[in-house]
């Protein structure tokens, strides 16, 4: 057995909110194997996010770690103080949601790169900057020495993000954390710039973390799956494995509500309800309200991710009848069964990416 | 290109000054000659201002005569003192450009500790604590802030001098400590607020984040990606401050009886000397436009993104 | 005791039943209810408008009645505060200055307040070279220090309170038009507005309808800083007999008269001051409550 690149256990996260606190990640494991990656898939306030800045030592003031640890190669992490993020120099990189909030607006985009190299890796000025405009050649910036000294807002979106995920590389981390790194862009731009992830992945070896609230996208990119509801894990598993035999409801639901073109044209179909706030989670499975197969126990019962076989694992309480029967099927009946008692205009309820 | 373009954008505001101090003359309600000699000066005496200020002329030759003498560095000669407003104004300058630079440095070494210490204590006791500084300061007339001072520090402890500016630069500097702090005090509470917001923007924004995912030392994620992006909207929130520090320092310099401009308005409107209060003020205003110049031409050198807008 | 006791039972039972009628139906109502700042400020303002509207009864002397017997005496029953060289009652004398200054910084704001939104929302409607110009005087307007520009206009004009009133007028409406100006842009801008003016409406009914109702609120929350700005600056003026004039009493020239008195009786500078202070506070907290209730959701 090999040691995993990032081995997260546990992890339990709590950010206060005025006087009361709630769990914005609530024990959350995984491992990621070296060379692969792993997609963290949820809709918007899941956590997920939140997840990602507490491995890598960035959390905000009004968030804590409560319990859990982080393992890079067996090297265990310190999760909290001033010094977390800078242990993680060489292991871990993150790339971020929005590259136009990311970059220092106020210093030159190469100099943002030299920094890691210079004070980090302690090169000498000249060194650096040839490292800089070697790793913006890299992620498929033409002219570099232009751009080494353009400023952020002169560059576009797409430009900005193989700036930041330059900056990632700087480093020489073994594991990438990517945060959503293609929402803020245009759909043009999404391809190329996973294109570039795709491919520097194979040449470096990384390890990726991918975060992103479209299961497509980790069908794409990623080997393993966690799908995460309500700051839990509800699903994971190999990916193939998982998109095409769901064993959570709220992964069927995430699957039928997205967009698929190729598809005939059909409207998306959204999961009824909207995602509870963090701090009033439902009892029982948080996904209840919300889910076709939820009977009165689900409620009282505390679900857990109870492991299946072949790397499955699910938090569901009817896992068996998505084993024996079709959960497409029963999702499809119980969606036409939905539509005709209630007015149909007020099921939708949000669209789903809350 | 935005040099140019930020010093053109200031002729018009310096004509403007020119053109509102020049008819100030004429808001006085009546003749402006009889009114500002009083009820005891003679028919000959009113005759001799009119013509010297050429009020029997068309407004345009009083202008035109206006903008004359302007063109000399002066606004006619003093009606109490029959010198040069010129000559008066200059020898009351130094106290008040270091008063106005002293208190500047106060208000920044006061202001930027509170905010940033504040902010990185988002929604603990410091913060709600330094939140309260704008709301008690706001209302606190300088004039009264002065005598506490006073009372306090000179009449009670004995640490300061009561008033005056003394003869060598020590003693200079030494007088000037109290006043500078009361000018001071009266901008900090606005810098406060100002600066707290903008300095929870830049500590909670993502380049932030990144620097330390670097893993460069958290000093230089401080003073390099930190210090850098809030020293600008301090610099120009300085700058339109200024402008108000200066109207108070007016108040502070007659209660710390300190010889500078501001003295020499108050004395120059008790003697109804009008050339005189009308030269202050153009000073005054022409510093405002030259010190929002200044600061805005350093932050377009600081921050990129402004020479675009 | 009894009866005004009675009385607050009555009046709290009523604001119960006026909670449970109109607030439920009115939200902003309902939220100005529970902001805080709004209601600590509220209270502050209030009981100080009530002990300047009550100041008749409340002062327990004439505050113009000079008695050269009795000049600086300390606190005591007699005289709660003491009194002043002129052996006047300070207690009295700061009541009716409470009057005066606070009238005065209520009625002077709303020339300005009412020029000054007018004056932004065309500029920032109509845009163009009516904009142009507005701007470039708010720009000379601005350059002023505010201090020096208001204390020669008194000069000029006249002191006391006709010129306060028309040295504000003059000076102080351009905060107002610049703030409104910029709200007015952003509005303009909007899909609704649009709508609005492709529907066929008239600039008037645009303006009034559409936009004032969305940028008058920025101007209301500064209107609560500006009465402090403007009390302060009368009480400065009062300081420099340019404002209120003796002998009527002001909190400014109250602190002048004290200062002279500051080692023995530090009392006649420091709590006229102390006034103002308070006054600034409870404004503040109005301010920031309304800024709350008013911001859109």
């Amino acid at each position: 057995m090999t040691i995993p690149a990032l081995k997260v256990e546990g992890l339990t996260v709590e950010i206060a909110r005025g006087r009361e606190s709630f769990r914005a990640v609530d024990d959350v494991s995984y491992a990621l194997e070296p060379a692969r990656s792993i997609g963290i898939v949820g809709e918007s306030g899941c956590g997920k996010s939140i997840s990602l800045r507490a491995i890598m030592g960035l959390l905000p003031d009004a968030a804590r770690v409560v319990a859990g640890a982080v393992a890079v190669h067996g090297t265990g992490l310190s999760l909290e103080g001033k010094g977390a993020a800078r242990q993680r120099r060489g292991h871990l990189a993150m790339i971020f949601q929005d590259p136009g909030t990311a970059l220092n607006p106020v210093q030159k985009v190469g100099e943002q790169i030299a920094e890691t190299p210079r004070l980090v890796l302690g090169e000498t000025r000249g060194r650096a900057r040839e490292r800089a405009l070697e790793l913006l050649r890299h992620v498929g910036i033409a002219d570099p020495e232009r751009r080494y000294d353009s400023y952020p807002y002169e560059l576009s979106g797409g430009t900005r993000q193989r700036v930041m995920i330059a900056i990632a590389l700087a480093s020489q981390p073994k594991v990438l954390l990517c945060d959503e790194p293609t929402t803020a862009l245009d759909v043009t731009i999404q391809a190329q710039i996973l294109r570039l992830l795709v491919d520097l992945r194979e040449e470096m070896g990384l390890s990726v973390v991918f975060v992103t609230h479209e299961l497509a996208l980790v069908g794409q990119l990623c080997e393993d799956v966690c799908v995460m509801y309500a700051s839990r894990l509800v699903e994971t598993g190999p990916t193939p494995a998982v998109l095409e035999r769901p064993l959570h409801p709220y992964t069927l639901g995430l699957l039928r509500s997205a967009v698929d073109l190729d598809e005939e044209l059909e409207a998306p179909k959204p999961i009824p309800g909207s995602l509870p706030d963090p701090a009033r989670r439902p009892s029982g499975c948080p996904f209840h309200p919300r889910c076709f197969l939820a009977t009165p126990e689900c409620a009282s019962t505390t679900v857990t991710l109870t492991g299946l076989g072949d790397g499955r694992a699910s938090a569901c309480l009817h896992v068996e009848r998505l084993l024996t029967e079709d959960g497409r099927a029963l999702q499809e009946a119980a969606a036409k069964a939905a539509v005709k008692p209630q007015d149909p205009a007020g099921t939708a309820g949000g669209d789903g990416r809350g | 290109m935005y040099v140019l373009r930020r010093l053109l954008q200031a002729i018009p505001v310096v004509l403007g000054i020119v053109v509102v101090v020049f008819f100030m003359l004429r808001l006085i309600p009546g003749d402006p000659a009889a009114a500002l000699l009083g009820t005891h000066a003679t028919p000959e005496a009113i005759q001799a201002l009119r013509d010297r200020w050429g009020l029997d002329e068309p407004i345009w030759v009083q202008f035109w005569l206006f903008l004359q003498q302007l063109a000399q560095g002066d606004t006619g000669t003093s009606l109490f003192y029959d010198v040069s407003t010129r000559t008066l104004i200059a020898s009351r300058i130094p106290v008040t450009v270091a008063l106005v630079a002293l208190a500047s440095v106060f208000s920044v070494l006061i202001a930027v500790p509170l905010a940033t210490y504040a902010a990185v204590r988002k929604d603990r006791l410091p913060d709600h604590a330094i939140r309260m500084v704008p709301l008690v300061g706001l209302g606190m007339p300088s004039f009264w802030v002065g005598l506490v001072l006073i009372l306090l520090f000179s009449v009670q402890l004995g640490w300061f001098p009561v008033g005056g500016w003394g003869d060598t630069f020590a003693e200079h500097v030494y007088g000037l400590i109290l006043p500078a702090l009361t000018s001071a005090l009266g901008i900090v509470p606005l810098l406060v607020r100002s600066l707290r917001a903008g300095m929870l923007e830049v500590l909670e924004a993502d380049y932030v984040a990144v620097a330390r995912s670097k893993g460069i030392r958290e000093s230089r994620v401080l003073f390099v990606h930190v210090a850098r992006n809030a020293f600008v909207p301090t610099l120009t929130l300085l700058g339109i401050n200024i402008a108000f520090l200066m109207g108070a320092t007016v108040v502070v310099e007659r209660v710390f009886q300190l010889n500078g401009l501001g003295s020499l308005m108050l004395t120059a409107i008790s003697n109804r000397d009008f050339p005189v209060v009308q030269g202050v003020t153009i000073i005054f205003a022409l510093a405002v436009v030259v010190i929002t110049l200044v600061t805005d031409l350093v932050a377009a050198a600081t921050d990129p993104r402004i020479k675009l807008s | 005791m009894s009866a005004p006791e009675l009385a607050t039972t009555g009046s709290s039972e009523q604001a119960v039943a006026l909670e449970g009628f109109v607030v439920r139906s009115h939200p902003t109502l309902r939220k100005a209810l529970r902001n805080r700042s709004l209601l600590t400020g509220g209270a502050i303002v209030g009981t100080l408008v009530l002990i300047a509207i009550l100041a008749p009864w409340i002062a327990r002397y004439d505050p113009l009645q000079q008695d050269l017997a009795a000049t600086l005496q300390l606190p005591s029953w007699v005289h709660w505060l003491g009194t002043d060289e002129l052996g006047r009652d300070v207690w009295s004398r700061l009541v009716w200055a409470a009057r005066f200054d606070l009238a005065t910084g209520f009625f002077v704001v709303l020339f300005p307040f009412a020029f000054g939104t007018l004056i932004g929302t065309l500029a920032g409607y109509y845009g163009g070279w009516i904009d142009t110009v507005l701007s470039r005087i708010i720009d000379v307007v601005m350059a002023f220090p505010y201090y020096v520009l208001i204390i020669t206009l008194v000069f000029v004009v006249g002191k006391g309170i006709r010129g306060i009133f028309i040295a504000f007028a003059l000076a102080d409406w351009v905060t107002y038009a610049r703030t409104v100006r910029s709200t007015t842009l952003v509005a303009r801008r909007m899909d609704w507005a649009a709508a609005a003016r492709s529907g066929g409406l008239s600039d008037r009914r645009i303006i009034v309808h559409h936009i004032l109702p969305n940028t008058i609120t920025q101007a209301i929350v500064y209107a609560m800083s500006d009465v402090v700005y403007v009390i302060l600056a009368v009480v400065t003026l009062g300081y420099l007999g340019l404002g209120i004039q003796a002998p009527q009493p002001d909190w400014g020239s109250m602190i002048f008269d004290g200062q002279l008195f500051m080692t023995t009786r530090w009392w006649l500078s420091t709590i006229p001051g102390l006034c103002v202070v308070v006054t600034g506070i409870g404004l503040s907290l109005v301010g920031d409550g309304l800024a709350d209730v008013l911001r859109p959701e």
